[in-house]
């Protein structure tokens, strides 16, 4: 692991590239929303633990896309860019690489995990649940982050466009995330129950839910932990398969 | 020996035989010309010399290294300038370098030799000034600076001076020579512009269709194609020095085209021979009463003898073919 590698790739992130807007518009998002659901909690019939559901629901949404898309560009844009070659031409192995440009990108999902607390704050302020939210939000945004940040860079290595890549990697959120936005009607059939058991986002909120209306520990609650944990080492797996993959265009 | 290939081939998944059995070999301390038309193989070579590439079949030696055993070693002593080269464009020039410096080193750059490089380079000025805001030359003079922080023993230039104006077609030269005669690297250099590969250039290769059509030092090459020694005359009276220079006896071909007569030795004369025939050719000359307006040694350009390697080789090929 290389750190100055991973120095770049945040200070890229932060002010040099699309990642700084992104940041920005999250921002942005998460203050409108945090405004609206504080309005919408003083005259709302629904329980204050939905709403915090609700919040904490698009705060992670929006981290792993701002995460997916800065993963999907790192390779892909390097070599778009010309300079991936200059990269490879230096002692540094592949898997080396891989994983700077990875940890680069969880740092940035970190970093907007970390804006959210102010907002959490607000949104569950009153509720007597800030604390729980503010861990479990943490517990299930790293574990999500790892798995779809990992996917979405071997996705930059594996295609060759960057917007070939986050094309993929949004859908691959939207394909995971579905699943879990449409719970009620998928518990209905036993096919999507199934389907809700084995799906990492699913398992993540269900979790969520369950730790925040049953007062359950997350520790307790293996059913819900194991699949997105698996999840998150598969998607690693995949990156370390990926960056043997690591080439210039049309060179693979 | 600094660089040697041997039976280097690539072909690409597509079947396109990009490269087909290349033996070069590069002495330590050269400045080697890697040149060919157009798809004829440069740049899959140089990237099989760099690592980036691995060989259909082949083997790479660079400083006594085999590529494919050693490939980190081997990186630790290559400079690349690549063809299409990509900056960071919100990097400043100094953290440019200092960022490669820190990926071959692993440590913290060590910031004099950043600023020696800069200046070298003529861009210690625009050491805080942000990449994205450089020309292409100074871009350019940046990325030989950059294949200059790991201390290399080879530099391998994909076509340098590429899209620059003449001044810094200059420069770059200058600067490659400087690389070459201070520092003692080898390069390895490819280049449309012949006249690059004339001025820099101790040894030369032209390859064509990804195989060597001709190598070895500009004089061999110019032996090679000119066999014989040619001598271009302008007197004061041609009709009258040619009549007396087709009566010396062993002189050669004598032809006349335009001004001038243009004299060709019988090849594999000695410099004696040549120097006594050229004696009594003046002599005749001058005995006659006639001006000499200008004598001078046709040699053959960089330019003559790509045009020759990569025809004669076409017309070889499609002989063969």
């Amino acid at each position: 692991m290389n750190i100055h590698v991973i120095k770049k790739e945040v200070r890229e992130s932060l002010y040099a590239n699309r990642g700084l807007w992104m940041i920005l518009a999250s921002v942005c998002i998460l203050s409108v929303l945090c405004i609206v659901v504080v309005n919408i909690k003083e005259g709302s019939v629904l329980a204050q633990s939905d709403l915090l559901q609700y919040f904490i629901k698009a705060s992670l949404f929006i981290t792993l896309f701002v995460a997916m898309v800065l993963g999907a560009s790192s390779f892909a844009m390097e070599r778009e860019e010309h300079t991936l070659e200059s990269l490879l031409l230096t002692p540094i192995s592949k898997l080396n690489l891989s994983i700077a440009k990875y940890i680069g990108v969880l740092m940035v999902g970190f970093i907007l995990l970390l804006f959210s607390i102010p907002y959490l704050i607000a949104v569950g302020a009153g509720s007597g649940l800030t604390l729980s939210a503010l861990l479990i939000a943490f517990f299930i945004g790293v574990i999500l982050l790892l798995a779809f940040s990992a996917i979405s860079v071997a996705l930059s290595v594996i295609l060759q466009s960057s917007k070939a890549a986050i094309l993929t990697s949004a859908l691959v959120l939207l394909i995971l995330s579905f699943p879990a936005f449409v719970q009620s009607l998928l518990k209905q059939s036993p096919v999507g129950a199934a389907l809700l058991k084995i799906d990492p986002v699913a398992c993540c909120f269900g979790l969520m839910n369950t730790a925040f209306i049953d007062k359950i520990s997350i520790f307790a609650m293996p059913q819900y932990c194991l699949p997105p944990i698996i999840f998150a080492v598969i998607a690693i797996v995949l990156l370390e398969w990926s960056s043997g993959k690591v080439a210039l265009k049309g060179e693979k | 020996m600094m660089i040697q290939t041997e039976h280097l081939s690539k072909t690409y998944q597509n079947g396109f035989e990009a490269v087909k059995d290349l033996n070069l070999h590069v002495n330590n301390g050269d400045i080697f010309g890697f040149l060919g038309p157009n798809g004829a193989g440069k740049t899959t070579t140089i990237r099989m010399l760099d690592g980036l590439l691995t060989p259909t079949t082949g083997k790479v030696v660079i400083n006594g290294m085999d590529i494919q055993k050693q490939p980190i070693e081997i990186k630790k002593i290559i400079g690349v300038v690549p063809e299409s080269h990509g900056y960071y464009d919100w990097m400043t020039a100094a953290e440019y370098l200092q960022y490669f410096s820190t990926l071959f080193d692993g440590n913290k750059a060590n910031s004099h030799y950043i600023g020696e490089l800069l200046n070298k380079v003529g861009l210690q000025e625009k050491r805080n000034v942000p990449v994205g805001h450089f020309s292409r030359g100074m871009k350019q003079r940046l990325g030989i600076a950059k294949a200059l922080v790991n201390h290399p023993k080879v530099v391998f230039l994909d076509e340098p001076t590429l899209g620059l104006d003449p001044r810094g077609q200059k420069e770059i030269q200058q600067l490659i020579l400087d690389i070459n005669k201070m520092n003692g690297v080898t390069v390895f250099i490819t280049s449309h512009l012949l006249k690059d590969v004339e001025v820099l250039c101790s040894t030369v290769c032209i390859i064509k269709d990804g195989s060597i059509a001709v190598q070895g030092s500009i004089q061999q090459l110019q032996e090679k194609y000119m066999p014989g020694y040619e001598m271009l005359l302008q007197t004061s009276d041609n009709m009258a020095a040619m009549s007396l220079l087709l009566d010396i006896k062993d002189i050669g071909k004598v032809t006349t085209a335009g001004d001038y007569i243009t004299v060709e030795f019988p090849s594999g004369l000695s410099a004696d021979e040549v120097n006594s025939l050229i004696h009594r050719l003046v002599a005749a000359i001058i005995t006659a009463n006639i001006d000499i307006k200008e004598m001078t040694r046709k040699t053959l350009s960089m330019e003559d003898i790509f045009f020759q390697a990569t025809e004669v080789h076409r017309n070889g090929s499609e002989a063969e073919q």
